[in-house]
């Protein structure tokens, strides 16, 4: 996988280094299943801080896009990559509810109600 | 599948089947001469050990035989370029011939010296010996009957677009390769069997050194199972899970890079680290898409790894920003 970093641009390393593996997950660059780099050959090839690339992960673990396993190193998360067809389904859901006038949140209410089922 | 040229044909193919047919013929032709049981298998002191009924033999030769020759032509036909075979290839056809020729004779003449009074058969380790000389013979003859052997095909790699690096930025690429989920089944249902085996012969023999066996047995698997690809600023790496075997090209011994398709048995012979005949060192996996660097000395290391195309396209670049 591509990783992009630029350290003089001012916003944090390890933020930049998540957006980077969320970009390589829209590119098709990574399937769920796959393992990320180790943090040391991350830490190692971009001449940054191990702990950066270990902050990285655990903020890309807190959104849900990888899991973290002791041995397994980081693993892209099913949930992920949206499954193909949802993105249109949902674009399709929005434009369907802004015909009628529904705003966003009365729309995702509506979604958190039909969840339980 | 190309179409196999005529003498490749005949090495790989056709000798190789004639050698099986006449074998299976002289046996037919023996069967009404031969007890309806006859010996099939010896131990290492040339007794016999294994007994069974005497067209089995005929039977085994001709699917063997005929099994190994279309099985090996078909490699030979695979990845065959048209201006020629490489010599991996050729080392392939020479191979089924020797095949061919060796189990023909091998079988044929157990059979054959059971006509004989008991006394006067000869032993069985002769016959054998006898086989595999006769077959070298032959194979050595089917190499020269070959055309030459072509140099590599290193110059397939094809460009890639360079991606993009702006100033101040850093760019890395890490990627992994692995063998096949089915291959690793394989390989460690072996290690199993073979412990298993070498377990039982340090038992009944006392040979406690067999047992490194097993332990090289894995360490090889280990070490040739798994590999990190990296691709940054100073150039390309390629290294195994266990940290050794590696290999690294430093940036200003970059000449480009490409992607390619590699037939592992085809080009390089197997799997794992190794040197392709034509010259290029492989790290090889599965086959398919692979990463080939180019270096400045003329030689090439080729990777089968995943998304080739973008550590081609970062190699490029950076090898063009050092040039430039």
């Amino acid at each position: 996988m591509l990783l992009r970093i630029a350290p003089d641009s001012g916003a944090p390393i390890f933020e930049q280094l998540a957006a980077s593996v969320r970009a390589e997950l829209a590119r098709g660059g990574l399937r769920v299943g796959d393992r990320l780099p180790g943090a040391r050959e991350v830490s190692a090839a971009l001449e940054v801080n191990i702990h950066t690339v270990l902050k990285a992960y655990q903020l890309l673990r807190d959104e849900g896009l990888i899991d973290l396993r002791r041995g397994r190193g980081a693993v892209i998360a099913a949930g992920a990559v949206p499954p193909s067809g949802m993105a249109e389904a949902v674009r399709d859901l929005v434009a369907r509810a802004r015909r009628h006038g529904v705003s966003a949140e009365s729309l995702i209410a509506l979604i958190r109600e039909e969840y339980p089922r | 599948m190309t179409r196999l040229p005529f003498r490749i044909a005949v090495v790989s193919l056709i000798a190789p089947l004639l050698c099986v047919a006449a074998g299976v013929a002289l046996q037919l032709a023996w069967l009404p001469r031969l007890p309806e049981t006859i010996a099939v298998h010896w131990d290492f002191g040339g007794g016999p050990d294994g007994f069974g009924p005497a067209w089995s033999m005929p039977l085994a030769l001709g699917i063997v035989g005929a099994g190994i020759a279309s099985l090996f032509s078909a490699m030979v036909g695979h990845s065959l370029a048209p201006d020629g075979p490489t010599r991996t290839q050729k080392l392939l056809a020479a191979a089924s011939l020797f095949a061919g020729a060796y189990l023909s004779f091998a079988f044929t003449a157990t059979v054959g010296i059971q006509l004989l009074p008991e006394a006067e058969q000869p032993h069985i380790a002769a016959m054998l010996g006898i086989g595999a000389l006769a077959g070298l013979a032959l194979a050595a003859v089917g190499w020269f009957v070959m055309p030459r052997a072509i140099h590599g095909r290193s110059a397939t790699a094809g460009p890639v677009a360079p991606v993009a690096v702006a100033p101040g930025e850093r760019v890395v690429w890490i990627g992994r390769t692995r063998f096949p989920g089915a291959v690793m089944v394989a390989l460690v249902g072996s290690i199993v069997l073979a412990t298993g085996a070498i377990t039982f012969g340090i038992a009944a023999s006392g040979m406690w050194w067999l047992a490194i066996v097993p332990v090289a047995l894995v360490a090889a698997v280990l070490s040739t199972s798994s590999w990190t690809v990296r691709v940054d600023e100073s150039g390309f790496t390629v290294r195994s899970a266990l940290g050794w075997p590696r290999h690294r090209v430093p940036i200003e011994r970059v000449e480009g890079a490409g992607v390619t398709t590699i037939v592992p048995m085809g080009e390089f012979g197997g799997y794992g680290m190794r040197v392709g005949l034509d010259g290029r060192l492989g790290v090889i996996t599965r086959a398919g898409e692979a990463l080939e660097v180019r270096r400045t000395d003329g030689r090439a290391v080729v990777v089968t790894v995943d998304d080739a195309a973008t550590a081609a396209g970062l190699l490029t670049a950076y090898a063009a920003g050092r040039a430039g």
